[in-house]
């Protein structure tokens, strides 16, 4: 191989599609969706910056439940910056323990310092965070390599008005939702190929649904009680 | 060097009040009565006009049913070491002041917390969860910090000269000079410590003790301190007396989790487990009794002991009312690769404290926060942390996030879910009737909507995220 392309090939914001470093690039955590995990070699990543591309309220936190319940005992989930405050019922219900949640708020240099420390620091291991402006590539590039180097993950959310531009990631996503399902686009993910339109569904909120078709099942059985009689 | 004190000036009401609920709160107060003096005083006290340093006669007159309490000295020594047990885990330089005070050296633990104020808001934060009152002052040596603690300056300095120039203000009945020495230095018109430090030392030599001098001269920390930094013991023996007699069983249990709490976090610091705890009871005229609590696997956390000891407790039978409660680890051994699995459950907890203090100095305490824990059906109620319980069954339907103020509805969406009618809070003047539905915009996006009557306009509440 040439000089130059040795150069090339130890820049670090340069990779190969097929790159796999070490075992821990490996270790992936399994989203609960089989179309997913077949996309993503085996679920989400430990570690590394994960950026969703998505319209408030579309289920899009709950598209990673798997990996906020699965985080070990004691370790903190961080909100920055979220929508709205959180509910504990909600955490609750799906079995995340409220007691090592917290979320903060502040401008947008400090939510990034926050979510930087939080990286960091041994006590947290999820970060979400929230972000009404572009990150410029220094600053995504600096929570890749805070959440690589300390096994964490980071979740950036960006609403979908906010321009899109090319972000050194560990995985680049975007969602949609159609009526009761999602519509999974991947990409850009490290040692992988994108893989657009996946559909998964799942809904996050109850429905009417069983009201209607009890109220379906029982208007026929009347019908058909009437027409007996 | 620079000093912290902490003036805890009503630790027997605040362990009192962590294990009394709040339906049963009665104006309290608790009375010396070697001096005839009510020492401290809870909040429902002080409406009625009881203040510190009244006689028994006068309090009784204020309020008719007053909760008294005899003060205890070795009662309060007792709670003031559970406290610094629990601030060792945050820094190392502690001497105790018994029965009520603590003395914190804070410039070795500076630069590992990054600041002065990140140490402080860890230390806040673990004072806080202990539910204690206390006034504050630092210094730039044991004696200054104290003085301007007792003179409630309650303020974080950090140059000299601002500790300076609150010293000057200081009276000197916050000092640790007699009463006999205040009066004489007030005969000659001194009354704060501004013209005492002005004296010069030989003029004062020959009118007073050799002691008097040596107290200053470290009122200006000119002398390096002597004392004894406190440290844990070496084995977890802790023994908790309640202020009031215990004669039902399941008023232990509150007191036992105190203990089993202390226990967790002494075996964790040490990486240690126990398979076996022995709980005393102390009684009034019996001789104190042992029970063994005995597990098969060693653990270390509270949370796995708490059955084990509901299950002993519910089967007791009290033949006299208790006054005091001990717990001790009888075998400790240390934590190996066998009996747990080390690396992929390890509870820094250090690393917790100090990220937290960090973000709260940085961004200001009021916005990092814990989820919304509430006892109400209602969403937009917040109530202040630590007072709430959450619900016994949490409203399944809730989103993930509450918009902190209602927004209006603009874009069509159609029902997913609903109607919940939710008529509450006719009892605190918040009283609300809405109704509430699911629905989905054209976007997909799921929203909790709501109206309050069939004709008003809708609001968005949440979003299910």
């Amino acid at each position: 191989m040439s000089d130059s392309l040795t150069h090339l090939v130890k820049h670090p914001k340069l990779w190969r599609a097929s790159y796999k470093s070490s075992v821990e690039n490996d270790a992936r955590i399994a989203s609960g969706f089989t179309v997913l995990d077949s996309a993503l070699n085996g679920g989400w990543p430990l570690a590394g910056l994960i950026r969703l591309r998505t319209l408030k309220g579309i289920g899009e936190v709950k598209l990673f439940l798997t990996l906020l319940q699965k985080i070990r005992k004691h370790q903190l989930i961080m909100f920055i910056n979220a929508p709205g405050r959180v509910q504990s019922s909600w955490l609750i219900k799906h079995g995340i323990e409220a007691e090592n949640v917290f979320s903060l708020c502040g401008k947008h240099d400090e939510n990034l310092w926050a979510a930087e420390q939080c990286l960091k620091s041994d006590a947290c291991q999820v970060v979400l965070l929230w972000s009404t402006q572009n990150l410029s590539l220094t600053q995504a590039r600096r929570l890749q390599v805070c959440a690589k180097q300390h096994q964490s993950i980071c979740i950036l959310f960006e609403y979908q008005d906010v321009p899109r531009q090319s972000l050194p990631v560990e995985l680049d996503l975007s969602i949609m939702r159609e009526k009761a399902e999602v519509i999974i686009n991947v990409d850009k993910q490290m040692g992988g190929w994108p893989h657009p339109g996946l559909r998964v569904a799942f809904s996050p909120n109850p429905n009417n649904n069983p009201i209607l078709s009890a109220f379906e099942h029982y208007s026929q059985t009347f019908t058909a009680h009437t027409k007996v009689s | 060097m620079l000093w912290l004190y902490l003036d805890f000036y009503q630790l027997t009401l605040d362990a009192l009040e962590q294990t009394s609920d709040e339906k049963s709160a009665r104006p309290c107060v608790i009375y010396q009565a070697e001096v005839n003096q009510i020492v401290q005083r809870n909040a429902l006290a002080k409406e009625r006009g009881i203040e510190v340093g009244m006689g028994m006669a006068q309090a009784a007159a204020l309020s008719a049913d007053l909760n008294v309490i005899d003060y205890k000295q070795e009662r309060e020594s007792g709670h003031l070491q559970m406290l610094a047990c629990a601030l060792y885990q945050l820094i190392g330089d502690i001497v105790v002041y018994p029965p009520s005070c603590l003395a914190i050296r804070l410039d070795p633990s500076i630069k590992f917390y990054d600041g002065l104020m990140p140490l402080w808001q860890a230390l806040v934060t673990q004072l806080r969860q202990q539910k204690v009152t206390y006034h504050f002052a630092t210094g730039w040596s044991i004696e200054s910090a104290k003085v301007l603690a007792k003179a409630k300056t309650n303020a974080v300095f950090s140059d000299r000269s601002n500790i300076q120039k609150a010293l000057q203000y200081c009276h000197l009945k916050h000092t640790d000079l007699s009463a006999k020495q205040i009066s004489s230095l007030a005969r000659v018109g001194i009354h704060t410590l501004r013209g005492l430090l002005a004296l010069p030392a030989t003029e004062l030599g020959k009118r007073f003790d050799n002691a008097l001098i040596t107290y200053l001269t470290a009122l200006r920390g000119e002398v390096y301190p002597h004392c004894v930094y406190f440290h844990p013991a070496e084995k977890f023996s802790q023994t908790i007396e309640p202020t009031y007699e215990i004669s039902h069983t399941h008023h232990l249990m509150p007191w036992v989790r105190r203990l089993l709490d202390q226990l967790a976090i002494f075996l964790r610091l040490r990486n240690q487990i126990t398979h076996s705890l022995t709980l005393t009871l102390y009684f009034r005229e019996q001789e104190q009794e042992d029970f063994e609590v005995g597990s098969a696997c060693p653990l270390s956390d509270a949370a796995t002991w708490h059955p084990l000891f509901e299950l002993l407790i519910e089967k007791l039978t009290l033949s006299e009312p208790v006054t005091a409660i001990g717990l001790s680890a009888n075998t400790t051994e240390e934590m190996t690769g066998e009996n747990s699995d080390f690396f992929s459950d390890r509870f820094h907890y250090f690393a917790k404290m100090q990220l937290i203090g960090r973000l709260q100095a940085k961004l200001g305490e009021d916005n990092l926060n814990k989820p919304d824990l509430t006892d109400d059906h209602r969403l937009d109620v917040i109530h202040p942390p630590h007072s709430a319980r959450p619900l016994a069954l949490p409203d399944r339907w809730q989103p993930l996030f509450i918009a902190t103020n209602p927004i209006p509805l603009s874009k069509p969406s159609h029902i997913q879910f609903g109607p919940v009618r939710m008529q509450t809070g006719w009892w605190d003047g918040h009283y609300i009737k809405r109704d509430y539905f699911i629905t989905q915009s054209l976007n997909g996006e799921l929203l909790l909507i709501y109206k309050c009557s069939p004709e008003a306009q809708w609001y968005i509440q949440g979003w299910y995220s």
